[in-house]
C-alpha cells in the first residue's frame, strides 16, 4: 500500500482509492517531466521526416519566431503505455491478457482503466474508456535546424549486383542532448495510479521510432503539483527555458534556440520555475513538497510498486463494472 | 448585461475530424459549443462509455438556463491583423507495431489483406499551436465575473485533446430589438429565430452553424473586442441546443 504521508500530499489532487468516479470532477495531478535525450532518436509521423511547429517566443526586450522538433504527445503515450503494460504483466498476474492491440485490450485491468481503451475483446460489453492521463505536445527547447540531422541510412543487403531498391533513406534525428519540456496530467486518478504514472515515466527510457534500439531519453521529474484545475501547458514552459537562458546570460533569444547545447540542470530549474509561477499568479495549483516527491519516486523503484498496483487492482476493475452496470441498462 | 468575452489560444496540436476526405481528415477552424461546453467543465461527460451516443441534452440540462457558451470563432490577435488560421499537416503510417511488417504483392498474399482496401497511411490537418480563436459566455441571471472565477484557464479540446489557453474579459451587452445581422457563428439548434436573409450556413457535425445572417429578434450588442470598432450583435436568449428540447 501507498504510505499515508503521500496519500495526503496528493489528496487536493486526487479521488482515494475507493471512490473513483465515472463523472469528471476536478481533481488534478500534473507531474512535470523533462525529457532528455541520451542518443539519437526519431520523432516522426510519416517514417522520415521530423515534424515541425513554429513558436513565437517574447522575451524581457526582444521577440523571436522559432520553429522547434516536435515530439508528439501519441509519441508520449505509445511509449508510456508500453512500459506501463510491461511494468504490469511483470507485477501482477491477469487472467485475460492485457496488450496494445487495440481489439484485444482488457479494459478492467489497472493499466487499461486509467490510460482508457477504444475496444474489449468481449464482444457482449462494447464499451470505450477515456484516458485520465493526458499528454501534451512537447517542443525542443533548440530550433530544429540546431537540434535535427538527417543521417543516410542504407540497407542494401548482401547480393553483389543491385537492382533498384527502396532500402536507402534519410530519416530526421534529433540529436542527443534535445530537451523537451512536459507536462504529464492525471484528472481524478487515485494516489496509486499517481504513483504508476510517476515509474512509468521514471523507468521508461526509449521513444521515438525503432524505440527498442534508438531513442534512449532521460525523464528528469521535476516536481509533482495537485490542484483543481489544469497547468500551463508546454508551450510556455518551453518558451520560459528560452527566455530564461537568454536572460541569465549575454546570448540573445536566437541564440539560445540555435545553441550548440544548453546546460540541464539550468533548464530543469527554468521549467520547474515557470511552472511555480503559474501556480502563484494563474492556476490553481500547488507544489508538492519535494520529500514526498522523492518518496513516489522511491516507491516506484522498488518491489513497493507491486503492493500499490495490487492494491489499485480491484477498484480498476470495480470502476469498470460499475460503470457498465449503471450505464449499461 | 455583462458578459464574458473569452479569447482561447491553442498550445499544441489540435485536431477534430471536421470531414474526412478519401485519406486525409480536416479540421474546420470554429469549435462548436457541444466541445466547449465538455472542455470548460459546464458539462460533464463519463469516462467509461457504454451507449456510444452523444449525451448533450441530459448532460447540459442543469445549466441550460443558467450558462450559454457561443461557438468559437478564429479571432485577430491584434487590431490590424488578420484572423488566419495556422494549419499542421501530418503524414502519419498506419502500419501495426509489430516488429516487420512485409508488404505481400496483392496476387500472392498469405495474409489476406491484400485484396482489402486498408489504408497504410493518412493524412492530418490539424490546428497548429498559437492560433486564436473567441467565444463569448453568456451567464443568465448569474454575475459575470462570478462565473468567470470558476472557468478555467486551461482547456484541452478534440480527438487527442490538445491543450489550449482560455483568458476572460468581463464586457458589456446592451440589450435591444429589431433588425440586426450576426456578428458571431450561432449553433442553428441554439435559437429558435430564423434568418430574413443573408445566410452564410455551414453544415457542420453535430450541429449546422449560421456564420452570418440577417435577423428581427431581441439581441444583444456586444462590446467589440477592439476599440473604435463596431459592436457584435448576437441574438438574446440563445440556449444550448434550446430547439432540439422538449420544455421548449
Amino acid at each position: 500500500m501507498l504510505p499515508e504521508s503521500i496519500t495526503t500530499a496528493l489528496e487536493s489532487g486526487t479521488v482515494p482509492i475507493d471512490e473513483m468516479t465515472n463523472t469528471p470532477g476536478t481533481n488534478y495531478t500534473t507531474i512535470l517531466a523533462l525529457r532528455e535525450l541520451e542518443s539519437h532518436a526519431i520523432f516522426t509521423t510519416n517514417g522520415e521526416d521530423a515534424d515541425i511547429a513554429s513558436l513565437s517566443v517574447v522575451g524581457e526586450d526582444a521577440s523571436i519566431e522559432y520553429s522547434p522538433g516536435i515530439m508528439f504527445m501519441r509519441k508520449q503515450t505509445g511509449s508510456d503505455r508500453r512500459m506501463g503494460k510491461a511494468i504490469q504483466r511483470e507485477l501482477l498476474d491477469y487472467e485475460e491478457d492485457d496488450s496494445m492491440e487495440v481489439n484485444n485490450m482488457n479494459p478492467r485491468s489497472v493499466e487499461s482503466a486509467l490510460y482508457g481503451s477504444a475496444a474489449s475483446g468481449d464482444d457482449d460489453v462494447d464499451i470505450g474508456v477515456t484516458s485520465r492521463v493526458m499528454y501534451d505536445t512537447a517542443f525542443s527547447v533548440r530550433d530544429a535546424s540546431a537540434c535535427i540531422d538527417e543521417k543516410f541510412q542504407n540497407a542494401p543487403g548482401e547480393d553483389y549486383a543491385k537492382g533498384s531498391r527502396s532500402t536507402i533513406r534519410e530519416p530526421d534525428f534529433f540529436e542527443p542532448g534535445s530537451l523537451f519540456p512536459c507536462a504529464i496530467t492525471l484528472r481524478d486518478a487515485t494516489p496509486a495510479e499517481v504513483a504508476f504514472v510517476v515509474a512509468i515515466t521514471k523507468r521508461n527510457k526509449r521513444y521515438g521510432a525503432a524505440t527498442t534500439r534508438l531513442g534512449r531519453v532521460k525523464n528528469h521529474i521535476l516536481g509533482v503539483y495537485t490542484g483543481s484545475e489544469e497547468g500551463p501547458s508546454n508551450r510556455e514552459l518551453t518558451a520560459n527555458v528560452i527566455t530564461s537562458f537568454a536572460a541569465d546570460s549575454d546570448y540573445t533569444l536566437g541564440d539560445v534556440v540555435q545553441a550548440p547545447a544548453l546546460d540541464i540542470s539550468e533548464a530543469s530549474e527554468y521549467v520547474r520555475d515557470a511552472y511555480d509561477a503559474a501556480c502563484t499568479e494563474e492556476v490553481a495549483q500547488n507544489p508538492v513538497d519535494q520529500a514526498v516527491v522523492n518518496e513516489l519516486i522511491e516507491v516506484a523503484a522498488d518491489d513497493e510498486l507491486e503492493a500499490i498496483l495490487e492494491a489499485q487492482r480491484p477498484h480498476s476493475e470495480e470502476f469498470i463494472e460499475d460503470a457498465i452496470a449503471t450505464d449499461g441498462d | 448585461m455583462q458578459i464574458i468575452e473569452a479569447t482561447l489560444t491553442t498550445h499544441g496540436k489540435v485536431g477534430f475530424a471536421s470531414r474526412e476526405v478519401g485519406r486525409m481528415t480536416d479540421t474546420d477552424p470554429c469549435i462548436l459549443n457541444t466541445a466547449l461546453h465538455y472542455a470548460l467543465g459546464i458539462a460533464s461527460g463519463r469516462y467509461v462509455d457504454v451507449v456510444h451516443q452523444p449525451t448533450y441534452i441530459e448532460d447540459t440540462a442543469d445549466v441550460v438556463d443558467e450558462v450559454y457558451v457561443t461557438p468559437a470563432a478564429p479571432a485577430r490577435v491584434e487590431r490590424q491583423g488578420t484572423a488566419r488560421t495556422e494549419y499542421l499537416t501530418t503524414n502519419r503510417n498506419a502500419r501495426s507495431d509489430t516488429y516487420a511488417t512485409p508488404n505481400y504483392p496483392a496476387t500472392d498474399d498469405p495474409t489476406g489483406r491484400a485484396d482489402k482496401n486498408l489504408p497504410t497511411f493518412e493524412r492530418e490537418r490539424a490546428l497548429a499551436p498559437e492560433n486564436t480563436f473567441r467565444f463569448y459566455v453568456f451567464p443568465y441571471g448569474q454575475d459575470a465575473s462570478e462565473v468567470a472565477t470558476r472557468l478555467p484557464s486551461y482547456i484541452r479540446l478534440g480527438k487527442k485533446r490538445g491543450k489550449g489557453h482560455v483568458s476572460y474579459r468581463i464586457v458589456d451587452a446592451e440589450r435591444r430589438s429589431g433588425r440586426f445581422n450576426l456578428g458571431h457563428p450561432l449553433s442553428v439548434y441554439d435559437h429558435d429565430t430564423t434568418p430574413t436573409g443573408g445566410v452564410v450556413m455551414k453544415q457542420m457535425q453535430p450541429t449546422p452553424v449560421w456564420f452570418e445572417g440577417e435577423f428581427d429578434a431581441d439581441h444583444y450588442a456586444i462590446e467589440p473586442p477592439y476599440r473604435n470598432e463596431s459592436r457584435i450583435y448576437y441574438p438574446a436568449g440563445a440556449k444550448f441546443l434550446a430547439t432540439k428540447r422538449d420544455d421548449v
